[in-house]
């Protein structure tokens, strides 16, 4: 059986985990079309640092034929939500707000054809911010495209993120299970 | 797929049901699987790719892609190697007249109110043979 692992790297997380405790400035980008959708890539802001979310669609051969699936990746270089500040292109809501929790959110798909295993593919999908009041997440789009979805809820339990059931669907015999698993980066849901 | 909300047809054009809109009208003129939510027959894999075979398929695909794009945020892609629209609730489509397989291809990505309606997929438009 074939097993791919898509996750981020720990440059990535310790990037991630360096906001712990930071006041939330907001989410931005030049290629954000509305506050709910990016192509390519887009900038989370805190009082002291900028991260950049982005998407590159790798080709990879698992399914029987070679295809491009998106990666995310997370990076923090010095600036970037200022380019989108100026463009007209950043959304400011639960500013100043301070990050309780991050989290990071695993997917897994596992197909089995005629009783034999085929493959498992292992991908980080996106990043939850527990703020004070509410829940962003940040999350690749689609497994068919390079956009990135932000999404908001009052809790974490609340935010629609796209499932892999709507990318592998079951048929007669080949047979898809799927898990995720909402893997605490940093802090203490609790204290929100 | 689900009947999903109903609407009146006086919408913002780049609004969730504007898309909707767009999708009833592109439903009438191409192929679509209401089961699976997609457009075009099954190809090969992976599962999530679908096929539709035609005389001319630069043609049809740019077709299907403008009945869809209708009234959303739209842009040329980088490089300019196709188009791609958005609407508001997070429904994106992108066109591109050389995919990977060298054949014109769309991919469809539904938003939250167009998930109702139709599941994330990719389309080759092939030539019939």
């Amino acid at each position: 059986m074939k097993r791919i692992l898509q996750c981020l790297p720990p440059s990535s997380t310790d990037a991630l985990v360096a906001n712990l405790g930071q006041r939330w400035t907001g989410i931005g980008g030049t290629k954000m079309p509305q506050p709910n959708f990016s192509w390519t890539e887009l900038f989370v802001a805190t009082e002291s640092s900028n991260l950049r979310f982005f998407v590159e669609m790798i080709p990879r051969n698992f399914e029987g034929e070679s295809t491009e699936y998106p990666e995310l990746k997370v990076e923090s270089p010095p600036a970037g939500f200022i380019t989108a500040v100026a463009a007209g292109k950043a959304y400011f809501q639960g500013r100043g707000e301070k990050i309780r929790a991050i989290w990071l959110l695993r997917d897994s798909v596992r197909c089995t054809e005629a009783s034999t295993a085929q493959f498992e593919f292992v991908v980080d999908v996106g990043v939850v911010f527990q703020l004070e009041t509410d829940c962003v997440a940040v999350t690749v789009a689609s497994f068919v495209s390079d956009g990135l979805s932000v999404l908001r809820a009052d809790c974490r339990e609340n935010l629609e993120i796209a499932r892999l059931e709507d990318f592998w669907q079951s048929e007669l015999t080949i047979r898809y299970d799927y898990s995720r698993q909402w893997i605490l980066l940093a802090g203490n849901p609790e204290d929100a | 797929m689900g009947g999903g909300r109903g609407g009146s047809n006086t919408h913002f054009p780049s609004s969730g049901e504007a898309f909707i809109e767009n999708l009833k009208a592109a439903k009438s003129t191409f192929e679509f699987d209401t089961t699976t939510g997609k457009f075009g027959a099954p190809g090969r894999r992976p599962t999530s790719a679908r096929q539709m075979l035609n005389r001319e398929p630069m043609k049809q695909s740019m077709k299907l892609y403008e009945l869809l794009a209708k009234g959303g945020i739209s842009e040329t892609m980088p490089g300019k190697s196709g188009k791609r629209v958005s609407f508001e609730d997070g429904t994106h489509i992108s066109w591109r007249p050389a995919s990977g397989s060298g054949s014109p291809a769309i991919q469809i990505s539904p938003g939250i109110l167009a998930r109702d309606y139709l599941t994330p997929h990719k389309i080759h438009f092939e030539k019939e043979q």
